[in-house]
């Protein structure tokens, strides 16, 4: 795939139908994320295995303040919270006592989450981004997202839009396995507690640092 | 769960080691050289057949290793799937994993494995607190009553190239017939 440094710079040189469906595709996308400034949800997970028998299920709360912030805070089954400040993002499972640092930038293919809070350029740089024709439901986009660097722990991921809002999610991993997120209690672009986006490591936990630079201040 | 206890057949609680179809779910924390993840663990086990699914957030298969009869099966992500009779002699093949499988199958119940070499204590109340077998330290706390039996709710084993941490969530024990 072409790895053209702007969106826009692809489109005006590429004139393949596919790639310009592709294109706008990214822009349209792209514009849809950029118009949630901020987004707040409960969500629902379900995984199911290759022959669709639901083997997981998880729920919480989810939150993005973009750019850069959002916050996955699993409550239900067990528990887990993800916070990405801009730079880093902290995994913390409290059952485990641990909590992992890795650096923001590093994991946009990798982590569905991250995808929602990026640019168009590094959202075309890293996926093949499509929309799916949703002929019977007129207010609803879906978009289809594949990585296109190898060694993706996911096929595919669907981005359902529902009056511009995100409403659900599908990924799928490489080997037939579906986890579905659906989103419900959607407040769009209010006004949120920036404490939110930040985390402290609490006492006696495991920390596993596997960014390149370690915590230069310590923990803030 | 389950909370009336497996029994024997002659009415008394079936003993630990002999119930062999069960089902657990875990969190479990793996750190190798390379990389630290946080996941899943649905194992499901019947006699010497087993199905150890490991999984992370958004539900993406980290690992999944099953033994059917005498063919072992390991999925990878990006469909790369290894056959072998033996799991273990699968892992170490295809991760470099010298992972005791059948013996972490015993301590996970809190329950010694019996095989050669492997040296442990137990603590006052007479639960297994540590083990030590083929470069494996592995430390049991946290002892709780699952499905009418005392066992570790958190399993740690280190070894020189894999670490894990387990919190157990759920144990099932299922009829034998």
């Amino acid at each position: 795939a072409d790895d053209s440094d702007s969106v826009l710079k692809s489109e005006k040189e590429d004139v393949k139908k596919g790639a310009k469906k592709e294109s706008s595709s990214v822009q349209k996308f792209a514009e849809n994320i950029e118009n949630l400034r901020t987004y707040q949800a409960d969500f629902e997970q379900r995984v199911q295995n290759e022959n669709g028998k639901e083997i997981d299920f998880s729920s919480g709360r989810f939150s993005i303040q973009r750019p850069n912030h959002f916050r996955w805070e699993v409550k239900l089954n067990f528990e887990q919270l993800i916070v990405a400040d801009g730079d880093h993002v902290f995994t913390y499972d409290p059952e485990l006592e641990q909590v992992t640092v890795q650096n923001q930038s590093k994991l946009l293919a990798d982590s569905p989450l991250l995808l929602m809070t990026s640019d168009a350029e590094a959202l075309a740089e890293a996926f093949n981004i499509t929309t799916v024709d949703l002929a019977d439901k007129p207010d609803s986009e879906l978009f289809q997202l594949t990585p296109k660097k190898e060694g993706n722990i996911f096929d595919s991921v669907h981005i359902l839009f529902e009056k511009n809002k995100i409403a659900e999610l599908l990924m799928a991993d490489t080997l037939g396995q579906k986890t579905s997120v659906k989103f419900s209690n959607i407040q769009v672009n209010q006004k949120l507690d920036s404490a939110q986006f930040s985390f402290v490591i609490p006492e006696g936990v495991d920390v596993i640092d596997s960014r390149e630079v370690p915590l230069e201040n310590g923990s803030e | 769960c389950q909370t009336n206890r497996p029994t024997n057949g002659l009415g008394g609680p079936a003993s630990l080691e002999t119930l062999n179809h069960w089902e657990l779910k875990a969190r479990v924390a793996i750190k190798t050289p390379e990389e630290s993840v946080s996941a899943t663990l649905d194992w499901q086990k019947k006699d010497s057949d087993f199905d150890f699914h490991i999984y992370g957030l958004f539900g993406a298969t980290y690992a999944h290793l099953i033994q059917k009869g005498h063919e072992a099966t390991l999925k990878l992500p990006e469909d790369r799937v290894h056959y072998h009779q033996d799991a273990e002699q699968l892992l170490y093949q295809s991760l470099g994993w010298d992972f005791p499988i059948d013996a972490l199958s015993f301590w996970i119940k809190g329950l010694p494995s019996g095989k050669s070499g492997e040296q442990f204590s137990r603590n006052d109340e007479g639960e297994l607190q540590q083990l030590t077998f083929n470069g494996w330290q592995v430390n049991f706390s946290r002892y709780q009553t699952f499905s009418g039996y005392s066992m570790p709710k958190m399993i740690k084993a280190k070894h020189p190239q894999l670490g894990l941490k387990v919190v157990i969530k759920d144990w099932e024990f299922l009829p034998t017939n």
